[in-house]
Parts: structure tokens; C-alpha cells; sequence
């Protein structure tokens, strides 16, 4: 009895081990920008200064969309909104990548790399498709206002 | 009780990811996986057939020592998981038929999902989610998915018999995408916030 005892208490600290574990998992940065994303919202995607980017992950079935506003004149983006349906460190990854891109110009925001993400939020290995996921929404929506804007006038 | 165990030891010993989980159940699966089998399963003959060979095989019932009777147990566990889910069951197959690990990332960009409205359709369904009031919207939305998944899921059935491996990659990531839906509609409380733990 006493040996069942002391077995019931081994497992349950156990138990208890891998929950901290599991609660470590976030990095303080992912589960600020969980619990207060940035930049949540939805801009008007006919609009021909807003540049919408869609993507969606094969792996964990997330899904981001990422929307600039951008200055025709200037080329720099002025606003960006975001709508992630996916775990904790997609959401961060793309409420992070909106903080980066404003104001940047749309040069400066091609070369954004998931790395700079990751490593920004220290996202483990399991979770960087989450940034890569951020990055590919930032040059969607970069294609998507190029492709808006046509032959009119090259950006500066 | 006759043993069932001996033909297993073999495979026991091997690498789970490479073992023709088919196989494992012969009475299910007489003409083996997909191609040779239809992609559906027939769930209620598969429970019937993994619980007999696990009654013959838990490690617990062994009275004579077998130390590969717990590997082949959880093997079967493994096995029975991933062949009664449509979703396991399809990225499995396309690992073993295709050599296509979805769940690999580099792979993953080939199969980028391309197909902006269902993108578009699942941004929707996760707004409706939000602002869900009751639990008849609940339910609507929960139907609405089931049909997506089934639709999805006879889809599936139709290219495994055309072998076309990179048509069932780009079906199994949309499959992938309603079952998410599911499991938050599943997860879904008044007030809650809506997100995805994989």
C-alpha cells in the first residue's frame, strides 16, 4: 500500500514535470504577442494601394493573412493588418513580421528572412515554419500590391 | 487460444515509420494498401481485428517473458491510429507509396497551398468562429465543416485509385486545414479565444 503510495506520488510529479515543460515551451515574447497581437484587423483588399498576402501551411493547416498599405509616392508601407488562424507561435510570428514591416519601404520588407523572426521570438526548431510562414505572407502581399499597381509607375 | 504473435516479431524489430501498418491486419486489408485496397476503411471490421490480435499480444498477458511484446503492442496502437483516421491514414500513405512526408518543411513548399479561395473560406469559417453567439451557430458551423471533411474525404478515395500522388498531397494539406477547423469548433467556449494547438 505504502509502495503504491509512494508510485501514485512518483507519477504525479511527473505529471507535473512535463506540464512546466509544456507551459516553457512559449518564449515570453511569443506569449506577449499571443495574448496582445498587434495589428489584428482587416483593410478593404480592393483598395489599389493595399497589397493582401494569403498563405496557408501544409503541415499544421495554419492560415495568415497579411495586408500593407502602401504610399504610391514613396513606396513605404504605411499601415499593415494581420488575421492568423493558427497555434501561438503563428500568431506571434505574424504580429511580430507587422511591427517590422511598417515603415519600411516594400525593398526593405522583400528582404525581411524568416530567421530574423524566429530568432527575434527564439522559436525551437518544431515551430520555425511558423516564421517561414510570416515571411511568405509579407512577399504575398508585396506580389499582390506590384501586381495591383501593373505598368502605371514604377516604384522609386 | 491460438497465438498470433510469431509472424510479427519480425516487424516488431524494425523502424515503426517503415512497417506496412496494412499488413498488420490481414483480415482487413486482404489485398494490402491502397492502390491494391480501396482508400476507405471499414472501421467497424479494423476494431474487431486490433483488439483480437491485442488481446493475444499485450504485454500484460504474456505469462512467458517476451520483451518484443511490448514494442509490437505499441506498434499496433500506432497502426490502428493512423489506419482509422482518414488524415493520418492518407499523409502515411503518401510517405509510404510517394515518399511525400508532409510533415517535412522543406517538401512543405512544394505544397504550398496555392488554392486562395479555400484560404479565403477558412479565414471566414475562423471569423464566424469568433463571433459565434450560441450553440446552434456551433452546431451549423460543425455541419457545415463535417460536410467539407466528407466531401474532402471522397475526393481522397477517387485519386488513390489514380495514383496521382501530387493531387493527394494537395487534398490531404485541405483536409488537414478542416480537420483544424474541427478541432477548434470542438475546442470552442463562449468568451474563449480562438487558436490551434498542434
Amino acid at each position: 500500500m505504502f509502495a503504491r503510495n509512494l508510485l501514485r506520488q512518483g507519477v504525479r510529479s511527473r505529471v507535473a514535470l512535463a506540464n512546466v515543460s509544456s507551459r516553457r515551451l512559449y518564449h515570453p515574447k511569443v506569449i506577449d504577442h499571443y495574448q496582445n497581437p498587434r495589428n489584428v484587423g482587416t483593410m478593404d483588399k480592393n483598395l489599389t494601394n493595399v497589397g493582401t498576402g494569403l498563405v496557408g501551411a501544409p503541415a499544421c493547416g495554419d492560415v495568415m493573412r497579411l495586408q500593407i498599405k502602401v504610399n504610391d509616392e514613396t513606396g513605404v508601407i504605411e499601415d499593415v493588418k494581420f488575421k492568423t488562424f493558427g497555434c501561438g507561435s503563428a500568431i506571434a510570428s505574424s504580429s511580430f513580421a507587422t511591427e517590422l514591416v511598417k515603415g519600411m519601404t516594400l525593398e526593405e520588407a522583400a528582404n525581411i528572412k524568416n530567421t530574423m523572426i524566429a530568432k527575434e521570438l527564439s522559436l525551437p526548431p518544431v515551430k520555425l515554419h511558423c516564421s517561414m510562414l510570416a515571411e511568405d505572407a509579407i512577399k504575398s502581399a508585396i506580389k499582390d500590391y506590384k501586381a495591383k499597381r501593373g505598368n502605371r509607375k514604377p516604384t522609386m | 487460444m491460438h497465438r498470433v504473435r510469431a509472424p510479427f516479431k519480425i516487424i516488431a524489430r524494425h523502424n515503426s515509420s517503415l512497417v506496412d501498418y496494412y499488413k498488420l491486419f490481414p483480415k482487413t486489408f486482404p489485398k494490402g494498401s491502397p492502390p491494391n485496397s480501396p482508400f476507405s476503411v471499414d472501421l467497424k471490421q479494423l476494431r474487431k481485428e486490433f483488439r483480437l490480435l491485442q488481446s493475444t499480444n499485450h504485454p500484460d498477458l504474456n505469462r512467458i517473458k517476451d520483451e518484443t511484446a511490448g514494442d509490437l503492442s505499441s506498434l499496433l496502437n500506432n497502426a490502428y491510429t493512423v489506419l482509422s483516421s482518414p488524415l493520418k491514414r492518407s499523409q502515411y500513405l503518401l510517405k509510404k507509396n510517394a515518399n511525400i512526408d508532409l510533415s517535412n518543411d522543406s517538401v512543405n513548399k512544394k505544397f504550398q497551398f496555392q488554392d486562395q479561395s479555400v484560404l479565403m473560406e477558412i479565414l471566414n469559417v475562423h471569423e464566424d468562429l469568433e463571433d459565434i453567439q450560441s450553440e446552434q451557430e456551433l452546431a451549423k458551423l460543425e455541419h457545415e465543416n463535417d460536410e467539407r471533411i466528407e466531401k474532402s474525404i471522397a475526393k481522397l478515395e477517387e485519386l488513390y485509385k489514380t495514383e496521382d500522388y501530387e493531387a493527394i498531397a494537395l487534398e490531404t494539406v485541405k483536409l488537414k486545414f478542416w480537420e483544424n477547423i474541427k478541432n477548434a469548433l470542438k475546442e470552442w467556449e463562449s468568451g474563449k479565444p480562438v487558436n490551434l494547438t498542434h
